[in-house]
């Protein structure tokens, strides 16, 4: 063998260099997408500076009814600036009251949406139109206390409902009692700001009597300090109970008794997310009840990623049980992404219409 | 067919090994260099037993790696076994024992020998391993070399080389740490393989072992070969003769002439002239011998001739 | 190929008498011990309600325990395949520097086998070790959140395994580097300096667009071009270990990558190899 004709391997060389650059070329670009944030979604869990301006803004001096007799002095408490919706709340509700900040919702982003879902194929409104009401103009909040609703807003041009007996209450109220036989209840109008709905007219004059200060001042259920949010209230034991009767009844049993109530706030004009702050009897029942809950949220995920339902699944997987406060209580969190519900919404609104369409090929015939 | 385009030292030889012209210089990073084979050429026939004698730093080492392909040579040309060194046919006929072997402490003689096998594409049977171990004087074959003596550690290796029964073996120092008595073993082993027509290439210090089992041997001086023949060549002193005369001569006029206790030191010329001067005298020869000197002496000799 | 496996399972059989395996193999158990007696979760109908480790709260929020998996694959698997490759570095880096310790290297080259298949045959030796250790590893922890969580999942396994393949490309700069400096040493550091490197290389945009215009940002993004994407790696390996969504062709293109960088570099040291004089 002559020496320089040894084999020098210059081909790994070369292989070398080639393959160098083809795993550089193969890898160029190969980059993994960037991780896709978790959705995420501003949950009302306090009080912003605008809220708080805007629960002092609605703290009003009432004005108060003149007295009865003139040869008696009562004696009453110094007037208070209440925010006259919340003064409407009962001491003790039996169910739950929720506030829906309704104008503020329907000027979000998706409040139109969430209006023409609400108000798809419904034919009544273009009475209202006539009458020169608008709901997305006129309506400040609207609130569900137990058995009575509350509205306040411009209601100047609210029309009272056809064939209607409307007579005066006080200088400042009106009773409107819909004809025999409709399911309305009776409703009264305060300064054409206010819109009570009770169920008999002995309720909604109880309502206006508090408005005015005519009875003796109750303290309602919660006060302007939870006031934040687009939706807020206070959801019972039994409501709650009712929520998750049919789905799952030791859950409904364990929630009747354990719970005291729920704190309820949701913000809807962007993303929906629900905060609700359950407050308990039993550290150690709240405990169990807490588990409970994060299992069946666990469970309704996998249920629904087995069933394909991708959708749902996110959704749920937004959903979470806090860890408790020490003292019993626990915080409940879910929320819906802003795209979800702008197609939840365009679908309610497709659906509405189709319903409406139905009716009136229905009437047609 | 097989010579042609061979060197005409080459062409014809059943040769074992054969190079011609091996030179190897290694070069440092620093522009430094240093010759350590200058152009050697050699020609090893098939089935010797050859000895590979010469200082520290003559080459030998740097000889047997490039017969093996370990170290690439600088120039001249080198066969082994009728192919390249290096080729991976040609290194399966050869067994190899380094001078210094490193071998896995962790493993087994038996695993050693099983890898070495496997690597040398043979499948020994465990009795065939056990053999070749007590072949060597190792009889625990589950033994971990890392317990292993130097000299256990030197038997395995040849174990190892002598594995498949090689054409060539290149030993290199192969009793080193050997016992008196296992060297004995160790020489019985090389004649054995001699015998069984392997060709030996031994590069040892133990000059008496070379002279023991070798019947050609080669001086290797600062990369060159300054001697290399038989053994009975290479010892065979050409200036000094043992003499012996018929009895009765003058044994002053002897030493006139130049023989001193039956020695004449002096070339072939020399020795004629002394030998008329004696038979002149009177004296008539019986025997005239060359004097021979052991491989030791001839390495003395050869490096003070080199000086 | 019989022999390159033979060089192959020599290593592994040295390393297993070295005790290099129990070293491996007892400190992973003894990870997997500790996590296993101090891990308490609290699973209540597929959701975790609690997390303890050595009795301290983790989190106490009730989260579904698939997601709350999904958040351990993630960070076991972000740790195996850095503390991995740290290992690996460290603890592998003598293996090829032992193949050509003098004695040895002499020996084996006059065995009838090529260069090459030495060298490849070392590479896999410790590439087979490594994923030895690490499927030992990612099977033991998926058997241990199996067992305490009740949820079985392969994807720890899955996302290991790719991993993996970050480390042959460690490991092979680190062989090809010990053919050009034999020092287990040198072979360690260049294998961390490979890995920060590769990282680096993940970002190859980002770092250069922050660069200015000029000679070095192009020198430097140039330079990163071949580099393994070991960062990209690891978050590949992390994601499909955590069941998160991943695009096909990118884990392709990454794992083929590798590879092939991987084999380019055990061809650059073999090319050294058979011009090395021993």
């Amino acid at each position: 063998m002559r020496a320089s004709s040894r084999r020098k391997g210059w081909w790994w060389l070369a292989g070398a260099a080639l393959l160098l650059l083809l795993g550089g070329w193969v890898m160029l670009g190969a980059e993994p997408p960037p991780r896709p944030p978790p959705p995420r979604i501003d949950l009302p869990t306090r009080m912003t500076s605008a809220e708080l301006g805007r629960v002092e803004a609605r703290r009003t001096y009432m004005p108060v009814a003149p007295l009865d007799d003139a040869g008696l002095v009562e004696v009453r408490p110094p007037p208070k600036a209440i925010d006259p919706v919340l003064s409407l709340i009962p001491e003790h509700l039996e169910r739950g009251a929720v506030v829906a900040e309704v104008n503020a919702i329907f000027n979000s982003e998706l409040g139109p949406l969430l209006f023409d879902c609400l108000t798809a194929g419904n034919t009544r409104l273009s009475s209202l139109a006539d009458a020169g009401f608008d709901p997305m103009v006129h309506v400040d909040r609207v609130a569900v206390l137990d058995d009575t609703i509350v509205m306040s807003g411009n209601l100047k041009t609210l029309p009272p409902p056809p064939g209607s007996v409307v007579a005066d209450y006080g200088p400042h109220a009106r009773l409107i009692e819909p004809p025999a036989g409709t399911r309305l209840g009776v409703m009264g109008v305060w300064n054409d700001q206010l819109l009570v709905i009770g169920e008999n007219a002995a309720e909604t004059k109880a309502l206006l009597d508090r408005l005015e200060r005519r009875e003796a001042p109750v303290k309602p259920a919660f006060d302007d300090s939870i006031a934040y949010g687009e939706v807020y209230g206070v959801l019972k034991p039994e409501l709650l109970g009712a929520m998750f009767g049919d789905v799952d009844p030791k859950l409904r049993d364990l929630m009747l008794e354990t719970t005291t109530g729920l704190t309820l706030h949701a913000d809807v004009g962007h993303d929906l997310g629900l905060v609700g702050d359950v407050s308990a009897k039993d550290p150690a029942k709240a405990d169990e009840l807490r588990r409970a809950l994060g299992s069946f949220i666990s469970l309704a995920r996998l249920q629904a990623q087995q069933r394909g339902k991708t959708e749902e699944a996110n959704l749920l997987d937004l959903a979470r049980v806090r860890s408790g406060d020490g003292a019993g209580g626990f915080r409940l969190e879910a929320g819906v992404p802003n795209e979800v519900m702008k197609s939840m919404l365009a679908s309610c609104v497709t659906r509405g219409k189709e319903r409406a369409a139905r009716r009136a090929d229905a009437g047609a015939e | 067919m097989r010579d042609r385009g061979r060197p005409p030292i080459l062409r014809g030889v059943t040769a074992a090994l054969a190079v011609m012209g091996l030179t190897k210089t290694y070069r440092s990073l620093f522009g430094g260099a240093h010759e350590a084979l200058r152009g050697l050429t050699l020609s090893i026939p098939r089935g010797a037993a050859f000895g590979l004698i010469g200082p520290n730093g003559a080459g030998k080492t740097t000889f047997i790696k490039v017969l093996l392909g370990v170290v690439q040579p600088s120039g001249g040309e080198v066969t082994v076994l009728d192919g390249a060194p290096g080729d991976v046919a040609v290194r399966a006929r050869i067994g190899y024992l380094p001078e210094r072997m490193h071998l896995p402490a962790a493993l087994s003689a038996r695993q050693f020998l099983r890898s070495v096998a496997t690597l040398k594409r043979l499948s020994p049977s465990d009795v065939e391993l056990r053999r070749a171990l007590e072949r060597v004087g190792l009889s625990d074959d589950r033994q971990r070399i890392g317990s292993f003596s130097k000299g256990m550690r030197q038997r395995l290796g040849l174990a190892a080389a002598m594995l498949g029964a090689p054409e060539l073996l290149i030993l290199d120092e192969p009793t080193d740490g050997i016992d008196p008595v296992g060297r004995v073993e160790v020489r019985r082993l090389l004649l054995e393989e001699h015998a069984r027509g392997a060709t030996l290439l031994l590069n040892s210090h133990l000059l008496s072992e070379t002279e023991r089992v070798c019947d050609r041997v080669a001086v290797l001086q600062r990369g060159r070969l300054t001697l290399e023949g038989t053994l009975d060549d290479v010892r065979r002193v050409s200036t000094a003769w043992r003499v012996r005369f018929e009895a009765g001569v003058d044994e002053a006029a002897l030493r006139d002439a130049g023989f001193v206790d039956g020695v004449f030191s002096g070339d072939v010329e020399a020795l004629n002239r002394a030998l008329d001067r004696a038979r002149a005298g009177g004296a008539r020869l019986v025997s005239l011998t060359p004097m021979e000197r052991d491989l030791e002496q001839v390495l003395s000799d050869a490096m003070e001739s080199a000086s | 190929m019989r022999q390159l496996v033979r060089v192959a399972v020599d290593l592994l059989l040295e390393a297993a008498r070295r005790r290099w395996f129990l070293a491996l193999f007892g400190g992973i158990t003894l990870v997997l011990l500790v996590l296993g007696f101090s891990l308490e979760l609290d699973v209540v109908d597929g959701a975790l309600a609690g997390s303890k480790l050595f009795g301290a709260l983790l989190f106490d929020d009730v989260v579904s325990a698939s997601r709350a998996l999904s958040g351990v694959s993630l960070a076991v698997a972000y740790v195996a395949f850095y503390g991995g490759a740290f290992f690996l570095a460290v603890a592998c880096s003598d293996f090829a520097p032992e193949l050509l310790s003098p004695g040895r290297i002499e020996h084996l080259l006059s065995l009838p086998i090529a260069r090459w298949q030495l060298l490849f045959g070392t590479y896999l030796g410790v590439l087979t070790l490594t994923a030895a250790g690490i499927l030992y590893g990612a099977a033991g922890l998926t058997v241990l959140l199996g067992v305490k969580t009740g949820l079985w999942s392969h994807t720890l396994l899955l996302g290991s395994s790719v991993g993996l393949v970050g480390f042959a490309a460690l490991y092979a700069v680190m062989v090809c580097v010990t053919f050009f400096v034999r020092s287990a040493a040198v072979s360690g550091a260049v294998g961390l300096s490979t890995l920060v490197l590769g990282v680096l290389a993940s970002f190859r945009e980002t770092l250069t667009a922050l660069m200015e215009p000029g000679l070095a940002r192009t020198l430097t993004g140039w330079a990163l071009v071949p580099l393994p994407r070991l960062g990209s790696l690891a978050t590949v390996s992390a994601r499909i270990a955590a069941e998160q969504p991943l695009e096909g062709e990118v884990v392709s293109r990454l794992v083929a990558g590798c590879g092939l960088f991987s084999v380019a570099m055990l061809a650059l040291a073999a090319w050294r190899f058979e011009r090395m004089d021993f």
